[in-house]
């Protein structure tokens, strides 16, 4: 599974793009991504499956793409 | 009703089988609010007031800094310690004097943000705070209001039309509580590429002039991710989410 990063968590993760396996949904995701970075937590970002923001828990295959969003505050 | 005057100074726009004379029209009878004279504000203005838009509002207490420079092309150096909604508008109107400017020297916040949006069809957030992007969001929902949001961070942009109609998302949509703790990331700490703002500003004076005209397709529904090291474009979809909106009233 593809995890793209964006804005300032690609300084909080060190890289844009990693390759991941699945976990079964994206709340284990989230506690994954939390546990291996351990700075994220300090960050608010929304989670995007497949080029769609979720809200909630939903379920992951290995061939979904997502995306970690945080909002940009520079004008 | 054009004068001569305008048609002659529109004319490589009227000449537009999508504009003709009825679009420079709804044009000049915009009422456009831009709050923040910075990065964004900078293109955001220029292209709105050469494009003929009406009536531009402009929001900022700032002073041009140094530090500006390399991406707030409207001020020089001279400008420096300087009003920024005073410099902006000078500098507009020079290049266009047929178009109406009102100065709003002060930050937007929840305190004023009815009270000015108010006067204004159009809001374009260009903004470098949450506390801002926030107050225009939830006044241009309270207000019915479309407003179209840019935000940067150094090669990357974001850019939507928010609350276009009671079916479009709006920025709580996508991102729904401003943090008490957020740490504040801006310009000054992370550092931009001078071009960024430029590009995503323009995108916003382009979005307005579609919404005001009619024409096109607006980027509502969706926010347009874009990275300025490897010129990639992304859309990200996202839907109304009513809950999200009403953040806003359970916290008054």
């Amino acid at each position: 599974m593809k995890i793209i990063v964006f804005g300032v968590l690609t300084d909080v993760i060190g890289k844009s793009a990693f390759e991941i396996k699945a976990p079964k949904d994206s709340e284990t995701l989230l506690q994954n991504l939390y546990s291996e970075f351990f700075f994220l937590k300090n960050y608010k970002f929304q989670l995007v499956v497949n080029k769609e923001k979720v809200d909630g828990n939903v379920v992951l295959n290995d061939n979904d793409e997502i995306a970690l969003l945080p909002p940009y505050s520079g004008g | 009703m054009l004068s001569q005057e305008e048609k002659k100074r529109y004319s490589r726009q009227i000449q537009l089988a999508e504009l003709k004379n009825e679009g420079q029209q709804k044009l000049q009878d915009a009422k456009v609010l831009v709050v923040g004279a910075g990065g964004l504000g900078c293109p955001v203005l220029q292209y709105l007031a050469a494009a003929g838009v009406g009536t531009i509002g402009i929001v900022d207490f700032d002073l041009v800094e140094e530090t500006n420079l390399h991406r707030q092309v409207l001020y020089a150096t001279a400008d420096v310690g300087k009003s920024k909604a005073e410099i902006a508008s000078k500098r507009i109107l020079e290049q266009n004097p047929l178009v109406k400017v009102e100065i709003f020297n002060t930050k937007l916040d929840n305190s004023n943000a009815l009270k000015i949006i108010s006067n204004y069809q159009i809001v374009l957030d260009c903004s470098d705070n949450f506390e801002t992007r926030y107050a225009i969001n939830d006044a241009c929902v309270y207000l019915n209001k479309p407003f179209v949001y840019a935000g940067i961070h150094k090669f990357e942009g974001q850019l939507s039309v928010f609350n276009l109609d009671n079916e479009s998302p709006t920025y709580r949509c996508v991102f729904p509580e401003k943090g008490e703790d957020e740490i504040i990331i801006n310009c000054s700490i992370t550092g931009v590429i001078g071009t960024l703002p430029g590009i995503l500003g323009t995108m916003q004076a382009n979005e307005v002039i579609k919404i005001i005209t009619g024409i096109g397709e607006v980027c509502s529904g969706k926010l347009l991710l874009f990275n300025a090291l490897n010129n990639s474009f992304s859309e990200v979809r996202v839907k109304r989410n009513q809950e999200a909106i009403e953040i806003f009233n359970k916290q008054l």
